[in-house]
């Protein structure tokens, strides 16, 4: 058969409505939104879930060891990679603000790392930090002086620190005095990311050298969402990380059942003298137009989706959009080339048998 | 079991002949029996048995399909065999024509003369107005003179027709009765099977299954 006649006979197919090319590219773009949304909709899951857990805190570790912590080597640790920030505290005499006679607010004193760790920058002016809640009970402001028995204190930042989240909410109710880096603290947080406890060891040796202690206990700032993330994990296992291979195998099914309808009609051609080969093109060349579209127009629509609908993770995932587009496609030309090529002319025997 | 021989011959080469065919599916039965025929080109040959005598069974056996219980048959310039069957079987979408130029572009002629030749074959099966139409919308008697149609084109050595007019009326039948003996015309074997009387007056020789005695000859 002559090729302008199999690329002919393969748009008169389509055209005509024998392909039923119209249906199998909707089915086929119906499983490639399915299967990308699948993985869209999984991974922004994971990644809210893993904003949640940063935003709480819980993925600041915290090792106590009182007036055991040397404030050098805690804020030294981010230098470590997988740990963003790392700085020590201590709590000192509590401090009474003059326009609250009788209350006692608790002080601590802070390093340089720990106002990173707190989301504070390290160029500040000076003064004390304070929390949004306490900053809002008191109604003060950055840049406002609190007048206390240690003299007026310039509020040099509000820091955020959620009370009602599940974390430690000493810091909620307390002032923070920039620490003068002398003598030892009472505790070293570290914000490592991704969460995991595999640096405890790391964060243990900020402990001065001679009473290190190694089975000093590293707990997390916020336990409440679990001690560890379990997110890096669940997102190596999750189901849809096969979206591709199963993508491939639903358009492989699509173009199965495309081919499968049409059994009886390949059979047909074969007698009429066809050779399977020009079966096989002309097949090939329906498929590719069918299929192609579909995975184009699928693969636009989702990753233009996702550049709106989840413009943060979607870059992350345009390549596996893409795989999923192609393999679907491939899938379902590889499924009727499969029918084509496996039809027999034998199959008018069995019809015969059946119906004559 | 006798066979009706006539002179009137074209001189074709395709041949068939069967020498004490029989064939049956139990242990020992037979459908039939001591089958001799010999089937030349230039005919129709029909082959008549009420239904369930085996006509469908004896024509896959002169395809190849099935294996005889018992006898011989010999071909000979048989390559290509084409079939009708009593359903046409068509491609719902596609036109008439398509369905008739098919085996031209199958054997590489390009698409002009597939369908000049095409439209002469339906033309001579009194399709010549339907060539556009939807094989879905033709009617019951021009679905199957355009399987006619299409089993003469590309020139095969032997044509099976299982029944033609069985599931049409007698007027339809009769519009493919008119049209059988373009078959002969294509210069191969022709075999029509049967049990409507006016389908094998349609046939210029008739072979009968059930009675071995009486073999007929239509004028
Ligand atoms: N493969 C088979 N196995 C068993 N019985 C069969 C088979 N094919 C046909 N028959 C039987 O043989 C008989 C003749 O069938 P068939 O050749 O179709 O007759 P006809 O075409 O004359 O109506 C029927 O009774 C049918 O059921
Ligand atoms: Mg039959």
């Amino acid at each position: 058969m002559r090729t302008t006649v199999v690329l002919l006979e393969a748009w008169r197919n389509l055209q005509s409505g024998t392909s039923k090319g119209g249906w199998l590219s909707v089915a086929l773009i119906m499983a490639i939104s399915l299967v990308s949304c699948a993985e869209l909709w999984t991974v922004s899951a994971l990644d809210n879930r893993a904003h949640d857990y940063r935003t709480a805190g819980a993925s600041i570790r915290v090792l106590k060891v009182e007036a055991g912590i040397d404030p050098k080597q805690c804020d030294a640790l981010s230098g470590t990679s997988g740990i963003l920030s790392a700085g020590a505290m201590k709590a000192v005499a509590p401090i009474h603000i003059l326009s609250l006679p009788g209350v006692s607010t608790p002080a601590f004193e802070t390093t340089l790392g720990f106002q990173e760790v707190l989301g504070l920058g390290t160029a500040l002016e000076s003064g004390v930090f304070i929390s949004e809640p306490l900053a809002n009970r008191w109604k003060i402001r950055h840049g406002d002086i609190l007048e206390s028995d240690q003299g007026p204190l310039p509020v040099a930042a509000v820091f955020p620190y959620p009370e009602d989240d599940g974390r430690d909410s000493r810091l909620a109710n307390a002032v923070l005095l920039p620490s003068l880096g002398s003598g030892p603290s009472d505790e070293c947080w570290a914000d490592v990311w991704p969460s995991t406890a595999g640096f405890d060891s790391v964060i243990r040796t900020s402990q001065g050298t001679a009473q290190g202690e190694a089975s000093a206990s590293v707990s997390t700032l916020n336990p409440t969402l679990g001690l560890v993330f379990t997110g890096a994990d669940e997102y190596q296992n999750r189901v849809t990380r096969y979206a591709a291979a199963i993508s491939a195998c639903l358009g492989f099914a699509i173009g199965l059942l495309g081919g499968a309808r049409r059994r009886l009609e390949y059979a047909s051609s074969l007698h009429a003298g066809v050779t399977s080969g020009d079966l096989a093109r002309i097949t090939l060349v329906e498929a590719t137009i069918w299929a192609g579209a579909a995975g184009a127009v699928a693969t636009a629509g989702v990753v233009l989706g996702a550049h709106f609908w989840a413009p943060l993770i979607a870059d992350a995932l345009y390549t596996q959009f893409l795989t999923i587009g192609m393999l679907s496609g491939l899938g379902a030309i590889t499924g009727s080339l499969f029918i084509a090529t496996h039809s027999r002319e034998s199959r008018l025997f069995v019809y015969f048998r059946e119906r004559s | 079991m006798s066979v009706s021989k006539s002179t009137s011959c074209n001189g074709g080469t395709a041949r068939v002949s069967l020498q004490g065919v029989g064939h049956g599916f139990g242990l020992d039965s037979f459908l039939f029996q001591n089958v001799d025929a010999e089937f030349r080109a230039g005919s129709v040959w029909g082959l008549r048995g009420p239904s369930g005598s085996g006509k469908s069974t004896l024509l896959s056996i002169i395809a190849g399909w099935e294996v005889p219980k018992e006898g011989h048959i010999q071909r000979s310039n048989i390559s290509t065999i084409r079939w009708v069957f009593q359903n046409p079987l068509g491609v719902a979408q596609r036109a008439a024509l398509d369905h008739v130029t098919l085996p031209y572009l199958a054997i590489g002629l390009s698409r002009d003369r597939s369908e000049k030749l095409a439209l002469q074959r339906l033309f001579e099966f009194g399709l010549q107005s339907s060539a556009g139409k939807r094989f879905s919308l033709l009617s019951g008697g021009e679905a199957q003179r355009l399987m006619l149609a299409r089993a003469v084109a590309g020139s095969p050595d032997l044509i099976l027709v299982d029944e033609p007019t069985a599931q049409l009326d007698r007027a339809t039948a009769a519009t493919v009765n008119s049209v059988l003996g373009g078959l002969a015309r294509s210069g191969a074997v022709v075999i029509v099977a049967s049990h409507d009387e006016d389908t094998l007056d349609a046939c210029s020789e008739v072979v009968d299954l059930m009675r071995p005695d009486i073999g007929s000859t239509s004028p």
